[in-house]
């Protein structure tokens, strides 16, 4: 029997979606963040922001009586990092799938709380992913319109 | 399809099903809506969308955007640094590409669209024309980059501002659109 998931299972699936995002963000930051060079104090800051984020994330998922999905030991990257040009081209990779992450957590957003950091942290990564560097783009988070 | 932010644990194996899934599997297929939403239109005699006037509302604001560029452009108000024509030809067809995206998701004949844009926008335009008044030939490149810097953030913001006012899958389509623009004033913005 098959049924459909009901808007509260539905926003916490994407909630929890977006806290492995974070926690794989958290982790790319930290490898991409020694090899930055002049750039390191940017990456700091969006380091800790991040991790604020996992913990309003883990804070709604608490709220709604579900055990936070943990992060991985460590992620594969997409690409080797060795200097600070693969260091930014990982950040604006991992700004960018961060946006998508949170434009489907707009999509599923039913408490207003929620829609808002929702919202927020959507034009947050996309302005990140252009101060690493990337032409901006029209469609931020909507990985199927480029 | 969204995929993960990094691809799979290195070191993946059997016992991470949980956080493999999670990372590289898909989120659901957004391009096309939720299914038995998209089913039940279909399937049912026409009625009203409660979304259309919130994303042809949108539309028309995209529309005068669009002409405050291309008057900027046109006029030489912007004088000749081509590196800022570039990027202001960019973000008007990131405009288009908006625009075109909010008439497709209202599905609306271009006639019902200026209805109901007349009933839904017109007592709203009032900043967005005096931004367009400002763009004359006459204004300095500095005062046209501000009055564009202007009516992006209005655009922004008015788009923020419905949201939580429309279904899931076009609250995600104009949360994209405001990140754009957002990003279109801070890079327009002269004092940035």
């Amino acid at each position: 029997m098959t049924r459909h998931a009901t808007k509260d299972e539905r926003e916490l699936a994407a909630l929890q979606r977006a806290l492995a995002g974070v926690h794989a963000a958290l982790w790319g930051y930290g490898v991409l963040g020694p090899r930055l060079g002049e750039d390191l104090d940017r990456g700091l800051r969006i380091y800790h922001t991040y991790r604020r984020l996992r913990d309003q994330l883990t804070e709604l998922i608490r709220d709604q009586g579900a055990s936070p999905v943990a992060a991985e030991p460590a992620y594969a990257l997409p690409f080797h990092v060795d200097d600070s040009a693969d260091a930014r081209r990982l950040a604006v990779h991992l700004e960018e799938r961060c946006a998508a992450i949170f434009a489907d957590l707009v999509a599923d957003a039913t408490q207003p709380r929620v829609l808002n950091l929702a919202t927020r942290t959507l034009t947050d990564c996309a302005e990140r992913r252009v101060a690493w560097g990337a032409e901006p783009v029209a469609f931020p988070g909507l990985p199927e319109r480029r | 399809m969204t995929r993960g932010v990094l691809a799979i644990p290195a070191y993946a194996g059997l016992g991470t099903l949980l956080g493999t899934n999670v990372l590289t599997g898909c989120t659901p297929d957004k391009t096309s809506g939720s299914p038995h939403r998209r089913k039940t239109a279909a399937a049912e005699p026409p009625r009203p969308d409660p979304d259309r006037p919130i994303l042809n509302a949108a539309a028309a604001d995209e529309e005068r955007l669009i002409g405050l560029y291309r008057k900027a452009l046109s006029s030489g108000s912007i004088g000749r640094d081509s590196t800022l024509r570039a990027r202001l030809s960019t973000f008007v067809r990131h405009h288009e590409e908006h625009l075109e995206a909010l008439r497709t998701a209202a599905g609306a004949t271009p006639e019902a669209a200026a209805g109901d844009i007349e009933a839904r926008v017109a007592p709203d335009t009032e900043p967005t024309r005096q931004a367009t008044a400002s763009a004359s030939p006459s204004a300095s490149p500095q005062a046209t980059l501000v009055s564009l810097v202007r009516a992006e953030q209005k655009a922004a913001a008015d788009r923020g501002a419905v949201v939580g006012a429309v279904s899931g899958e076009n609250a995600r389509l104009l949360a994209s659109i405001a990140a754009s623009e957002t990003i279109h004033a801070h890079l327009l913005d002269p004092d940035s």
